[in-house]
């Protein structure tokens, strides 16, 4: 697919960077647009077809913010794909940028490294399933709780209470991420993280609150390639069920995954809500 | 000052207080070498255990404990400690546990062993001063009893832990 690309910022020669960089990275562009400012840029979008924009924050006349703010509210342009390429440090700032739907951000001075892995983000943006969470649940168990994935086993099962735990995440994508694992489980994790003996119930349930947390933060970064945390999540919540109806309601859902996690069965769903 | 090896075998562990002394493990693969050393009593001993749980096998831990790393890492702590080795003075380090092709497929058992000498240490408040683990190569590791000094080499280079 070749693509129609606009680049948006006051200096010549970042303008001439970033399209050299473009050109060397092995995506089809068919038509380069250049513009000194955000209101050039959205002159340019009026007349022309644009399949992304990459632009400054900091111009003269029209700054990128508000070239922004403008493309959302125009039903033409409130879906083109920008990508911010500035100074700007502020996380809150970047944070803002990303909740308003860019795309990405990258911090200037860039290397044409991080340029390009940026673009290669965009253009092979990961399908997003299940298994992604289910990578960060392993890195999660493993650094956190010392536990392993093994082989599936045919004669696992999950017969006791159940704890769920999910936890909301929204910003440049917005969804949930679901674990569910039976008690037992829950309190061999609490025994590990916390070097208890014989842990309750309680100390099972902030285990698996604790794990939901730590997994969403690993699998975040996997959603964009921005080092600025464009994520807002929510506080994990905790759901336990007497018996395992609420495992079996959950494993019927074909996204889910299943792992054996040393002889333990626990679940992973991710639900996209955009 | 002659250097004598000392050599610790698969399953198997040694202590020392003799400067002349190097302990010395060779050909971990997914097993891991623990290496141990108080220097301010010079006592030090190195376990390489192959499995993570004595409780895969409880009557074979009773014939081998140093097979496993629960059993072994205690027995080895226990000798130490009543040589006059004090806990919160070992330096600890730790290698191996790389990803061999043996074993059945999806069942890392070095990364387990691992984790194993991970979650000991953690029951036990200390900490894993240096570690070099997982890869896909073999390792042979060297403490020199004279100052506690850890060498391992592994596909013809050498590096100080």
């Amino acid at each position: 697919m070749a693509l129609n690309v606009l680049i948006v910022d006051d200096s010549v020669l970042t303008r001439k960077k970033i399209r050299r960089i473009i050109e060397m990275v092995d995506v089809q562009v068919e038509n380069f647009a250049e513009a000194g400012n955000g209101a050039e840029a959205l002159a340019v979008l009026e007349k022309s077809k644009v399949d992304l924009v990459l632009a400054d924050l900091n111009m003269p006349e029209m700054g990128g913010a508000e070239m922004i703010r403008r493309m959302r509210s125009n039903k033409a342009t409130e879906s083109v794909p920008v990508v911010v390429i500035s100074t700007e440090s502020r996380t809150t700032r970047v944070k803002e940028l990303l909740a308003e739907g860019v795309r990405d951000y990258l911090h200037k001075p860039f290397t044409p490294e991080e340029f390009r892995a940026v673009i290669q983000t965009l253009w092979n943006r990961p399908k997003l399933e299940t298994k992604n969470v289910n990578e960060a649940l392993v890195e999660a168990l493993e650094t956190m709780a010392f536990l392993t994935e093994m082989p599936m086993e045919d004669d696992l099962a999950v017969s006791e209470e159940t704890i769920l735990g999910e936890i909301d995440f929204m910003g440049a994508r917005n969804g949930c991420i679901q674990i569910i694992a039976g008690l037992n489980f829950g309190k061999i994790l609490a025994e590990n993280i916390g070097n208890i003996t014989e842990p309750d119930k309680e100390a099972a349930c902030d285990a698996m609150q604790e794990l939901t947390n730590v997994t969403c933060g690993l699998f975040l970064p996997m959603l964009t390639s921005t080092t600025a945390d464009p994520f807002a999540i929510t506080v994990p919540r905790i759901q336990t069920c007497e018996d395992s109806t609420q495992w079996h309601d959950f494993i019927a859902d074909p996204t889910s995954v299943v792992s054996n996690v040393e002889g333990y069965m626990v679940a992973t769903r991710l639900i996209l809500k955009d | 000052m002659s250097k004598r090896r000392v050599i610790i075998n698969v399953s198997d562990a040694k202590v020392s207080r003799d400067p002349a002394d190097v302990l010395v493990t060779y050909s971990l693969g997914s097993c891991i070498g623990i290496c141990l050393y108080d220097s301010a009593t010079n006592v030090g001993g190195m376990l390489h255990y192959q499995l993570p749980s004595s409780k895969m096998d409880p009557d074979r831990a009773k014939s081998k404990p140093f097979m496993f790393c629960d059993t072994g890492l205690r027995l080895l702590l226990e000798k130490l400690v009543a040589m006059g080795a004090k806990m919160k003075r070992m330096q600890i380090r730790v290698a191996g546990g790389a990803s061999m092709d043996s074993g059945p497929k999806g069942f890392d058992i070095g990364k387990r062993n691992h984790l194993a000498v991970r979650k000991l240490m953690w029951q036990n408040g200390m900490f894993i001063d240096s570690e070099d683990v997982g890869g896909f190569s073999p390792r042979n590791v060297y403490m020199d009893m004279a100052d506690g000094i850890v060498t391992v080499r592994s596909n013809g280079l050498e590096k100080r832990l």
